[in-house]
C-alpha cells in the first residue's frame, strides 16, 4: 500500500464524519423549523376548532299575536316593531317555570342569542301563516352559554355564566334540548359585537376585493417596469438609480406605504376611507418591488442563445421579447406574483392607517365598500374582551393560512406545471 | 525562445479576454511581427461582402485592428485563429449582432452587395433576413420542431397560406438533411433532438428565410465526429446556393470545407488567401507556426 493511499485512508474517515455532521446540522435546523410549525399549528387549531360548531337550545315557541303585539303579518310596520324577544322570554320561561325575579328572568333569557328575535320576524314574513301556531324551534345560544357547554368539567365552573344560569344550562343539556352543529354564521356573515353572530365572510370579501385590486394593478405594472428595466432601459446612472431605489421599496416597512396610502389617495385625491380600492392601492405599492425583482430575476435567467436565435433570424426586440422572453420567464414571474399576493394578503400595518380597521357589520358589494380584511379581523377579534372571540380569531387565523398555504401550493404547482411545457 | 514558443506560454496563461491579450501584445515585440498589410489576396472580384477598415472596440479596448477583406458569391470563407483573436467578433458584425451589446462599437465599411450594413437608415431586421446566423451552441427554441423552422418565414410574412409554409418547412428540413429524420414527429419539441440533430434543426431554420448569406460561428464545436461529418457534408451542399463564412477551431475543417480561408491573430488580419494555398503554403511566419501547430 502506498502512502498516499494510506494517507487518503486516514483523512477519508474524517472527511465522512465531517460530512455526517453537517448533514446532522441541517436536519436539526429543519427539524426546529417543523417543530415550530408543529406547535404552531396545534396552539391555533387547539383553539380555534371550536368556533365551527355551536350549540343550539329548543325551546316551543308560540307566534302569540298579543305577546307579538302583531295582528296583521302583512303589515311591514307591525313587523317591524313586533316583541320577539317577549315570545323567546316566554318560551324560555315555560320551560322553566318558577322564575319570578325580574332579574332572574333577564339572567334567563340572556341565555339565548339576541339572533332569535330576528329569525323569528324573518321567518313570519316569509310565512304569515305562522301567526298563532306553536313550533319547536332551534335558537342559537348567546355565545358565553355556548362556551359554557363547549368547556370541558373542569373549566365550567370559571365560565363567565351565574351558578343560576349553569343550573339551567346543565338542566337544558340533561334533557338533550341542546345539540351541537355547523356554525354557519362564521362563514356567512360579517362582524358583529355578539361572537355568536360574528362571521369572517365580511372580511373574506374584504380581502377578496383588496386582492383584486391588488393583482390588477401589482402584476401588470411590475411586469412591465420589469421587462422594461431589463429588455429595453439604457444602462445608465438613472436606471442603476431606479434599480436601487426599487431594491430600497422592498425594505421599506409596510406601515410607511399606509401612511403615504392615508396622504395621497385619501388626503389628496379623496378617495373614501376604509375601502378595498385603497387597500389594493396602498398594498400594489408595497407588493411592486418584490413582483419587479422576482420578474427581473426570471427575465435574466432566459437563455441568451434564444434570444440571440430569433434576433439572428430578424426578430424585432418586441418579438424577442413577446414571444420568448416573456412566455419563458412566465413561470418565474407567476411564482413572484403569488408569493406577492400572499404577502400582501397577510398584510395589517398599512391597511390599518387608511381605515380598513373599522368595525363593518355589512358585507361589502364591492371594492368601494366600508370593509375590512382577515388579518385585521384576527387583530379586531384579538383585541376584544369576549371569550369565544378568542376562539374565533384562532379560527380567523385558520381561515388566513388556509388561503395563504393554498396560493403559495398554487404557486409552486403553476410553477412545476409551465415548467414542464418547455 | 522563440516568438512562437512565447507566445504559446502567454496565451496559456491569459485565456480570459481576448481583449486584454491584444492590449498587452501591443506594449510587446510581439506584434512587431504582424503585418502591416493583410498578405495574400484577402480580395475578390464582384464579392457578396465588402469590407474595409474595419475597427471594432469593446468600450476603449479594440477587437478588430482595420481588417479588410471580401466574400465571393457562392463561396465558403472560413475564418480561422488562435482563441481571442476577434474571428467571432468579426463575423457578428456582419449581420450586426454586436449590436446588442452596448459597449461595443464598429467602425470602417461593411457593404452587402450594395447595402451599407451599418447604414443607420438600414433597418437590422431586413439585414438579418438576407444574412443569417448559426451559432455555436444549437440553441433550438423552445417550440416544436415545425414551429422552430417556421419561425423566420412567419415574422417575416414569407408564407400566406399553410399549404406554402408546410413547403418551405419541408424544403429547408430537407436541405438541411433532417427531413427523413423528423417527417414523422414535427409537432415534438425540437430541444428533444439530439445534438447534431438540434444543429442541422438550427440551420434548417436560417435557411428558411432564404437568407443570401449564412454565418456559422464554430457550427460544430459541440458536436461528434459524426455529427459534425454531417453538418460538414451540408455546408458543402450548401454553398452552392448559399455565401457561407464559417468561423472553425478545427483547421481540418477550414480545409475541408472551404475554398478561402483567412487567418486572424490578435485582432489583425494576418493572411487571407485560397485555402489550399493558406495550408500548403502560407506566405506569414504566424500563418505557418498556427498550421502547424506550434501555438492556437
Amino acid at each position: 500500500m502506498s502512502v498516499t493511499t494510506e494517507q487518503v485512508r486516514k483523512t477519508l474517515a474524517r472527511r465522512y464524519r465531517a460530512e455526517k455532521r453537517f448533514k446532522a446540522y441541517g436536519i436539526c435546523a429543519i427539524s426546529i423549523g417543523l417543530l415550530a410549525l408543529l406547535l404552531l399549528f396545534t396552539d391555533i387549531i387547539g383553539k380555534g376548532y371550536r368556533a365551527f360548531y355551536e350549540y343550539s337550545v329548543a325551546l316551543q315557541i308560540t307566534f302569540d299575536p298579543e305577546t307579538l303585539e302583531i295582528n296583521d303579518p302583512r303589515d311591514l310596520e307591525q313587523l317591524q316593531y313586533g316583541n320577539y324577544e317577549a315570545v323567546v322570554r316566554e318560551a324560555l320561561l315555560a320551560r322553566f317555570p318558577g322564575v319570578e325575579d325580574r332579574q332572574d328572568r333577564r339572567a334567563l333569557a340572556a341565555l339565548v342569542s339576541t339572533a332569535a328575535g330576528y329569525r323569528l320576524r324573518d321567518m313570519l314574513e316569509n310565512s304569515p301563516e305562522l301567526l298563532g301556531q306553536t313550533h319547536t324551534l332551534w335558537f342559537q345560544l348567546d355565545d358565553d352559554a355556548d362556551m359554557f357547554l363547549k368547556s370541558s368539567e373542569a373549566k365550567r365552573k370559571t365560565a363567565r355564566l351565574s351558578d343560576q344560569q349553569q343550573t339551567w344550562m346543565l338542566a337544558l343539556e340533561q334533557g338533550n334540548e341542546v345539540r351541537a352543529g355547523f356554525n354557519h354564521s362564521l362563514f356567512t356573515r360579517g362582524d358583529s359585537r355578539e361572537p355568536e353572530q360574528a362571521g369572517i365572510l365580511g372580511a373574506i370579501l374584504g380581502s377578496f376585493f383588496t386582492m383584486l385590486v391588488t393583482l390588477a394593478l401589482s402584476f401588470p405594472i411590475g411586469v412591465a417596469a420589469a421587462v422594461y428595466l431589463e429588455e429595453f432601459a439604457p444602462k445608465n446612472r438613472f436606471t442603476d438609480f431606479i434599480e436601487v431605489n426599487i431594491n430600497n421599496l422592498a425594505a421599506v416597512p409596510s406601515i410607511i406605504f399606509g401612511l403615504l396610502g392615508l396622504a395621497v389617495f385619501i388626503g389628496l385625491f379623496g378617495m373614501p376611507r376604509s375601502v378595498p380600492l385603497v387597500g389594493g392601492l396602498v398594498l400594489t405599492l408595497m407588493t411592486l418591488p418584490t413582483i419587479i425583482i422576482s420578474s427581473r430575476a426570471a427575465i435574466k435567467a432566459v437563455p441568451p442563445s434564444i434570444r440571440q436565435a430569433a434576433m439572428g433570424l430578424g426578430a424585432s426586440k418586441m418579438q424577442v421579447v413577446l414571444q420568448f422572453v416573456l412566455p419563458l420567464a412566465l413561470p418565474g414571474m407567476l411564482t413572484g406574483g403569488i408569493i406577492g399576493m400572499a404577502q400582501a394578503l397577510g398584510e395589517t400595518a398599512p391597511l390599518l392607517m387608511i381605515g380598513m380597521v373599522a368595525f363593518i357589520v355589512e358585507l361589502p358589494t364591492g371594492a368601494m365598500d366600508a370593509a375590512t380584511v382577515l388579518p385585521v379581523q384576527v387583530f379586531l377579534w384579538a383585541s376584544s374582551p369576549e371569550q369565544s372571540f378568542v376562539t374565533m380569531t384562532s379560527a380567523a387565523i385558520m381561515v388566513l393560512m388556509t388561503f395563504l398555504i393554498t396560493m403559495n401550493t398554487l404557486a409552486v404547482v403553476m410553477r412545476k406545471r409551465l415548467e414542464r411545457r418547455w | 525562445m522563440d516568438i512562437a514558443e512565447k507566445m504559446n506560454v502567454f496565451q496559456d496563461a491569459v485565456q480570459v479576454d481576448p481583449r486584454v491579450v491584444a492590449q498587452e501584445h501591443m506594449m510587446t515585440e510581439e506584434n512587431l511581427y504582424i503585418p502591416e498589410k493583410t498578405v495574400g489576396a484577402p480580395f475578390v472580384d464582384d464579392p457578396k461582402m465588402r469590407m474595409r477598415d474595419v475597427n471594432v472596440f469593446y468600450d476603449t479596448d479594440q477587437a478588430i485592428h482595420g481588417v479588410s477583406l471580401d466574400i465571393g458569391k457562392n463561396e465558403v470563407v472560413a475564418l480561422i485563429g488562435p482563441s481571442g483573436c476577434g474571428k467571432s467578433t468579426f463575423l457578428r458584425c456582419m449581420n450586426r449582432m454586436n449590436d446588442t451589446i452596448d459597449i461595443c462599437r464598429v467602425e470602417g465599411s461593411l457593404h452587402l452587395e450594395n447595402q451599407d450594413i451599418y447604414d443607420p437608415k438600414l433597418d437590422v431586421v431586413e439585414l438579418r433576413a438576407r444574412v443569417g446566423m448559426v451559432f455555436q451552441k444549437p440553441n433550438p427554441f423552445p417550440k416544436s420542431i415545425y414551429d422552430n423552422v417556421a419561425y423566420g418565414p412567419r415574422i417575416h410574412g414569407l408564407a400566406n397560406r399553410k399549404t406554402d409554409l408546410d413547403e418551405i418547412v419541408e424544403n429547408s428540413l430537407r436541405k438541411a438533411g433532417l427531413w427523413d429524420e423528423v417527417k414523422d414527429r414535427l409537432d415534438s419539441p425540437g430541444t428533444g433532438l439530439s445534438g447534431g440533430q438540434q444543429q442541422r434543426l438550427c440551420i434548417a431554420r436560417t435557411i428558411a428565410v432564404s437568407p443570401e448569406v449564412v454565418l456559422m460561428d464554430e457550427p460544430c464545436s459541440a458536436l461528434d465526429p459524426i455529427a459534425t461529418a454531417k453538418i460538414e457534408e451540408l455546408i458543402r451542399e450548401l454553398s452552392e446556393s448559399y455565401t457561407i463564412a464559417i468561423v472553425t477551431h478545427s483547421m481540418q475543417q477550414a480545409a475541408r470545407v472551404s475554398q478561402r480561408t483567412a487567418y486572424f491573430h490578435l485582432g489583425w488580419l494576418v493572411e487571407m488567401n485560397d485555402t489550399d494555398t493558406v495550408f500548403t503554403k502560407p506566405q506569414h511566419e504566424l500563418t505557418e507556426s498556427y498550421i502547424t501547430g506550434r501555438f492556437g
